[in-house]
């Protein structure tokens, strides 16, 4: 049974450059044009959700993810199209939404819940496993002011969680917080689906945990759904549009965020002989080049890469920031080099996304700079790998059957040739 | 408004999402966010008195100590005739419902605005929100009554409490469909145009001077009348004096203008919110 049905629906936002202030302006706008910009956030789209169904959204920050997200819990009205829904539909969007500061934990329980959706009476009947839930029964009675921020967030996604809709939209805000107040939120979804045949939706960039919850997907990209089908399938789509764009090049793209009072220019990786290369051989030196322009004259700035596998998961965080290398004042255009002697990965596809920080905000961000290929491994001699699925990263190490003083050990002392003097923990070295 | 046009070739056309909960009724969608309404209503009255020493006591102290200064000035100083009926239980009798008028316009104005982190996150209908402010006001009213009864006790001589008193039931009812049609429409203006929240205090004043409460109805010239009752608290006031202090009936053909003007209010109000609900979580 179908629960939900979009039907080829649009929603257009109005980008007003020269919105009226006030009345006073407002009036003064009957005379003349206003240069208004129409921004379609959504264009044409279609899908059906079957019940029991669990959906992942998918798609780059700004590919209309949230808008369909607001139009699917009717807090935004479709500007064409219809959609319709079967059930109570509940969406967790915000945790603690509505919560009064001066109300104690109990009242806000009876406050938050009925603004989700719920009854008094069942409220009612589930508020001890609520307060349980939420591990607060000493504190429940105390006006959620004096709440720390993790209380608070317990508290509310305890009220959520108890919610119990034919329909679930989970955004991925709600899985904030620390990871086990993550697993929790997941943990929780995945009973909801399982034990009671629940239809969920669930929005996120987090694609493992797409892939573990949901059976299918849709990817969005620039307010058209791109991909749709088996949820490993959609991952695999969204993967590879993140690799076309790498093909456009790094300069032109404008998949960007930021500033923009620095902008990276390419950035490209460099095996042990400095040649340029997309398909890297693990346990071989491998270096990462990041180029610059800096039009605003900006001196000092903090460069940033993380590499992603094939899955969507973060691998390793290259930070600058945390080295000891200081690079001097910034020219109006150079490179930055990020070598790292084995590099520690095992066979697969990878993604970068690199970003310049500037005081504390990013001056560009780019969500895939470059993609490369681990196409073979000299990490262990005779060239072997772990099986990929129990391994996402290799580590250097060494086997002995009498007790070592690891200080002794070669890798620690830094046996392998080192190019610069300011060592990074990871080995990786910047210059 | 509500025309389903189904060819979906025309872009920009909005169609009626979720046609089945459209043809509810409004009142009937009400019933079912009945108890939405309680706790955002509880949640208003709880807010508003919490850390503050004296509480809900507040709400009686407003319309208590303009009672006492107009008294001061407009008895004894500007010598306002009555009727001969006290001032303070002359002046209490509209100002109470007035005061209840006047905060529940002010707060009500805010009320989309102080919760536009609850309209951009989660859906309900949006009119729950002036429905909860009204409410919430409406407490502190039937509190202002417990005051009202003592100052009927001791001015017992001078008044005369009939089976007329009844009748504050069906005034309250115009007065509330009145504050609430206008809650609607400020609320929803307020959110695209600020300029109404600087506005309210200014036209509150100039109503409340246009409004029998400091001075008795007969008191403004004939000739001014028929403009003058067009506003509909101006009625009401005078009604509640009469069927309270006078125990004497409303002036039934004003009583009956005002009540066309404040459901015609409501109902305005009404639609304007509701067409202008889509856009209230896009407004930024």
């Amino acid at each position: 049974m179908k629960v939900i049905s979009v039907e080829s629906v649009s929603k257009k936002f109005i980008l007003a450059h020269d919105r009226p202030k006030d009345l006073a302006d407002a009036a003064r706008g009957i005379f003349r044009r206003r240069k208004n910009e129409d921004f379609w956030a959504l264009k044409d789209v279609s899908f059906d959700v079957e019940q029991g169904e669990a959906l992942g959204i998918i798609g780059h920050n700004g590919a209309g993810k949230s808008t369909m997200l607001k139009l699917l819990t009717r807090i935004m009205e479709p500007t064409s199209g219809r959609i319709r829904t079967r059930g109570r539909v509940s969406a967790l969007i915000e945790v603690g939404a509505g919560f009064h500061p001066e109300m104690t934990g109990r009242e806000n329980i009876y406050l938050n819940g009925s603004i989700l959706g719920m009854s008094h009476a069942e409220i009612h009947s589930k508020l001890d496993d609520i307060i349980s839930f939420a591990e607060l029964e000493r504190f429940i009675d105390t006006p959620v002011k004096r709440y720390s921020s993790g209380m608070y967030a317990r508290l509310g996604f305890a009220v959520a969680a108890h919610v119990d809709p034919e329909i679930l939209i989970v955004d991925e805000v709600l899985a904030v917080g620390d990871l086990e107040f993550q697993q929790k939120c997941l943990q929780r979804m995945q009973e909801v689906r399982t034990s009671s045949g629940r239809t969920v939706i669930f929005v996120s960039h987090n694609l493992a945990a797409v892939r573990s919850l949901c059976t299918t997907g849709i990817c969005i990209k620039a307010g058209s759904i791109i991909s749709g089908g088996p949820v490993d399938t959609v991952v695999k789509d969204y993967l590879d549009t993140l690799e076309r764009d790498c093909e456009i090049g790094l300069a032109e793209t404008t998949e960007r965020s930021g500033t923009g009072s620095m902008r990276l220019t390419d950035v490209r990786l460099l095996d042990g002989n400095g040649c340029a290369t997309n398909a890297l051989i693990a346990g071989e030196p491998t270096t990462v080049k990041m180029s610059y322009v800096n039009p605003g004259g900006v001196k000092r700035a903090n460069f940033i890469f993380t590499v992603y596998n094939q899955t969507g998961v973060p691998v390793t965080n290259i930070d600058m920031g945390l080295t000891a290398f200081s690079p001097g004042p910034l020219q109006e255009s150079g490179d930055f080099y990020c070598t790292i002697p084995e590099l520690p990965l095992p066979t697969g596809r990878y993604r970068v996304a690199a970003s310049i920080v500037v005081g504390g905000e990013n001056a560009d961000h780019v969500n895939s700079a470059t993609v490369f290929d681990v196409v073979g491994s000299r990490y262990f001699e005779g060239g072997k790998m772990p099986p990929s699925r129990y391994c996402t990263a290799l580590v250097a190490h060494s086997w002995s059957s009498e007790p070592v003083v690891a200080a002794e050990l070669p890798f620690a002392a830094g046996v392998l040739e080192r190019p610069g003097e300011h060592d990074g923990p990871g080995g990786a070295t910047w210059n | 408004m509500g025309q389903a046009v189904t060819d979906k070739s025309i872009v920009g056309h909005v169609e009626e999402p979720w046609p089945e909960e459209r043809k509810l009724g409004a009142l009937k969608i009400l019933w079912q966010h009945r108890e939405l309404i309680a706790s955002l209503t509880r949640r208003d009255i709880r807010s508003r008195y919490k850390q503050s020493v004296l509480g809900v006591a507040w709400a009686l102290l407003q319309p208590l100590a303009m009672m006492i200064v107009y008294t001061v000035v407009f008895s004894h100083i500007a010598r306002i005739p009555t009727g001969g009926i006290p001032y303070p239980v002359f002046t209490y009798i509209a100002l109470l419902p007035w005061t209840f008028f006047q905060t529940g316009l002010t707060t009500g104005t805010e009320c989309l605005v102080g919760n536009f982190n609850l309209i951009t996150k989660i859906y309900f209908p949006r009119e729950v929100f002036p429905i909860a402010a009204v409410l919430g006001k409406s407490v502190d009213l039937a509190l202002g009554l417990l005051v009202l009864v003592p100052l009927l006790v001791v001015y017992r001589d001078y008044v005369h409490i009939t089976w007329r008193v009844a009748l504050v039931a069906p005034l309250l009812l115009i007065q509330i469909s009145l504050l609430l049609g206008l809650t609607f429409i400020l609320s929803s203006w307020n959110l695209f145009y600020r300029d109404i929240r600087h506005a309210m205090p200014l036209v509150a004043q100039v109503w409340m001077f246009m409004t029998p409460i400091i001075y008795g109805l007969d008191m403004v010239p004939k000739r001014f009348l028929p403009i003058y009752m067009l506003n509909p608290m101006a009625c009401v006031m005078d009604s509640f004096r009469r069927v309270v202090l006078l125990g004497t009936l409303p002036n039934w053909s004003y009583l009956g203008i005002a009540a066309v003007v404040s459901a015609a209010t409501l109902i305005v109000g009404y639609r304007n919110f509701k067409r202008l609900e889509p856009a209230f979580a896009e407004t930024v």
